[in-house]
């Protein structure tokens, strides 16, 4: 049997779901009351639930093995527009309270802008400043919303 | 009463803030239709936390406008650049792009429009001659009904949607098991919250939709290269289409919506897979098949009418029974939800106002969405040039603000990040992560349905096969199950299998 990409992700994709599943029924199982179909405790659909989803990654998987598959091409990650874009919502959750939503919403539109290298810095300090400023506008000045620009 | 209820509509939907609400829905639609990379699912996810600040109706009528704005404005791109703006406007490129590259743009963007505009007028209709004796008869529905019903529309969106029905079936109860998490309603007793007291409230609706559908969209969209659109002239002169263009548009229109309406009541059909079926009709009943994806106009008409039909049917299960056939009316419900209406067919009898407010400014918004894409075009069509680079961190900014509007807490941030990573996982690995989003919001109603059948008949689960309407909702199910496992069978012989309509989610 030659390991196809396509069965590679198949495989993985059921193998993580059964994974997910079967945990889920056990911390329920383990964790919570059952109770009986009459009187279902807190633990008893959650438990079906993660049967469920166990059987049916274990399903996926099995049909990744069971037949042939395409050749399927290697799936692209731009990693770099992953990783950025992670960086930037993770520095506006660090950042939004000590320093206020305006230089927060700044620090993400630079950070994010940076995924695609095509972008100037120039014109990504700009983007961002003006994106801050509307934000500002729309979000505080306008809807009122219960943020605070500046915190410091 | 039919004319009481309409004309209290006209009343609710003539305020000022509602025309304005309805005029920025359509407006706002109409622009991230148009927009690349845009489309009314990640739009409407944009939007949603913003609508707790605003007036229920007001709120409603502006996602619905974004709905069909988004829906008139993708065929633009599709038409013009050749890339579908979102998979339902994919089949637009078929026949639409070769129209535009013999110079017919013009005439392929109107009647995009016209089709549109029939089709939701067939749809809107149906809506309002359905919705209300729907919901009526629903009122009679106990748990043992409800639950099945929403059994056979989860199983229906897994099914019917893209890839293979297991993984989508997988998605769905990813989607129950998730709603499980937080404080379990009968027992007070704390779910899968791994001691985060933030978790208790449940996962929340809006960090999961963000990040699927805005954050997952961005990663996997970063670096495509932009394709320009073909150069057209644009004058109303250029966009009337010939007599014989009419001719062969007008039959479509009517076979298009047709089948959309029959289709867009059911759940799951969204994505476009309508759409195909209504273009493969129109070739097997034409008289030169050929002409089909050389830019024949009928092969536009009839998937545009289908596309809009099925939009105003697909708000009559959402709206009546609260069981929402796809992923934008998963997010609507979501709307009623955040200002504290349960969606159900109470909704009709005790907000009358709401319901006949809506249908009333779908046909405001239908009478601007013309007059935005015929006459306006052309400042349309300009905006196809915005480049990605310059948009994109600017959805990941309103991302970001919109989940912290909601509940003013960094964690929900923490969630929107994490699920946007977790979306974009199951995408590489080929699932679709809008039956996830159905199973996340019927979650909690479908425990409770099928706690409290289970408690009325006694633990005896053959309650389900003595009460006729979840009968026969539990057969459909089944029958959907059957079918489909099939279809992924044959597909799977006829060698070309899930190649199609994966690169995008919607």
């Amino acid at each position: 049997m030659t390991v196809t990409v396509e069965r590679a992700r198949e495989l993985a994709g059921g193998t993580l779901l059964a994974l997910l599943g079967g945990g889920a029924a056990l911390k329920a199982l383990t964790s919570q009351h059952i109770g009986t179909p009459a009187n279902m405790g807190p633990g008893f659909f959650p438990v079906v639930l993660g049967v469920c989803l166990g059987l049916c990654g274990l399903g996926v998987a099995a049909a990744a093995l069971g037949r042939s598959l395409d050749q399927a091409a290697v799936p692209r990650v731009n990693v770099r527009a992953v990783a950025l874009v992670t960086l930037s919502v993770a520095l506006f959750a660090l950042t939004i309270r000590p320093l206020g939503m305006v230089p927060a919403a700044f620090l993400l539109v630079l950070t994010a802008g940076f995924a695609d290298p095509r972008t100037k810095p120039l014109t990504l300090v700009l983007l961002a400043g003006g994106l801050a400023g509307i934000s500002w506008l729309v979000f505080i000045v306008a809807l009122g919303m219960p943020l605070r620009a500046f915190a410091f | 009463m039919f004319f009481d209820h309409l004309l209290l509509g006209f009343s609710e939907a003539f305020t000022l803030t509602n025309l304005w609400y309805c005029f920025i829905g359509v407006l706002l639609g109409t622009l991230v239709g148009v927009l690349p990379g845009l489309g009314a699912l990640i739009t409407i996810s944009l939007l949603l936390p913003f609508t707790y600040y605003l007036p229920v109706d007001g709120a409603l009528i502006m996602l619905a406008g974004v709905y069909f704005g988004a829906d008139f404005g993708g065929g633009t791109c599709s038409i013009l650049i050749g890339v579908p703006g979102h998979p339902a406007a994919a089949v637009d490129v078929l026949d639409g792009y070769p129209m535009a590259k013999q110079g017919r743009g013009g005439v392929a963007l109107f009647i995009k429009c016209i089709a549109s505009a029939w089709g939701s007028s067939v749809g809107i209709i149906l809506l309002m001659l359905f919705a209300p004796a729907l919901s009526a008869f629903a009122l009679k529905f106990g748990p043992a009904e409800y639950f099945m019903l929403m059994v056979l529309g989860l199983v229906a969106a897994a099914s019917v949607g893209r890839g293979s029905p297991l993984k989508g079936f997988a998605m769905v109860v990813l989607g129950l098991l998730l709603a499980t998490v937080g404080t379990d309603v009968n027992t007070g007793l704390q779910r899968f919250t791994f001691g985060m007291t933030e978790l208790s409230n449940g996962v929340g609706l809006i960090p999961v939709a963000m990040g699927l559908f805005a954050l997952t969209e961005v990663m996997s969209s970063i670096g495509k290269s932009a394709v320009s659109p073909v150069k057209q002239r644009l004058r109303l002169r250029d966009q009337l289409p010939s007599r014989a263009e009419w001719r062969a548009s007008w039959p479509a229109m009517l076979r298009g919506s047709g089948l959309g309406a029959a289709f867009g009541a059911l759940p799951g059909t969204s994505g476009g897979m309508a759409t195909f079926i209504a273009y493969a009709v129109e070739k097997r009943v034409s008289k030169t098949p050929e002409k089909f994806g050389t830019g024949a106009v009928e092969g536009l008409a009839a998937p545009e009418a289908c596309n809009n039909a099925g939009i105003g049917t697909a708000f009559i299960p959402s709206l009546t029974l609260g069981i929402p056939g796809d992923a934008v009316m998963a997010l609507l419900l979501a709307a009623l939800m955040l200002q504290g209406i349960q969606p159900g067919p109470m909704v009709m009898t005790s907000h009358p106002e709401l319901f006949w407010g809506l249908i009333v400014s779908f046909w405001i918004g239908m009478v601007i969405l013309v007059a935005l894409n015929i006459p306006l075009i052309g400042i349309w069509v300009r905006l196809l040039q915005i480049p990605y680079p310059l948009m994109f961190p600017g959805i990941v900014l309103f991302t970001c603000i919109g989940v912290m509007s909601v509940g003013n807490s960094t964690f929900d941030l923490w969630m929107t990040l994490v699920f946007g990573l977790a979306g974009f996982a199951l995408i590489l690995l080929r699932f679709d992560v809008v039956p996830l989003i159905l199973g996340l919001i019927l979650g909690a109603p479908i425990e409770e349905n099928l706690r409290r059948t289970l408690l009325l008949s006694d633990g005896d689960f053959g309650v389900f096969l003595t009460r006729p309407i979840a009968l026969t909702a539990g057969l459909a199910a089944l029958l959907i199950v059957a079918l489909s496992t099939f279809a992924q069978m044959r597909r799977k012989r006829a060698g070309h299998h899930a190649t199609v309509g994966h690169e995008d989610i919607g």
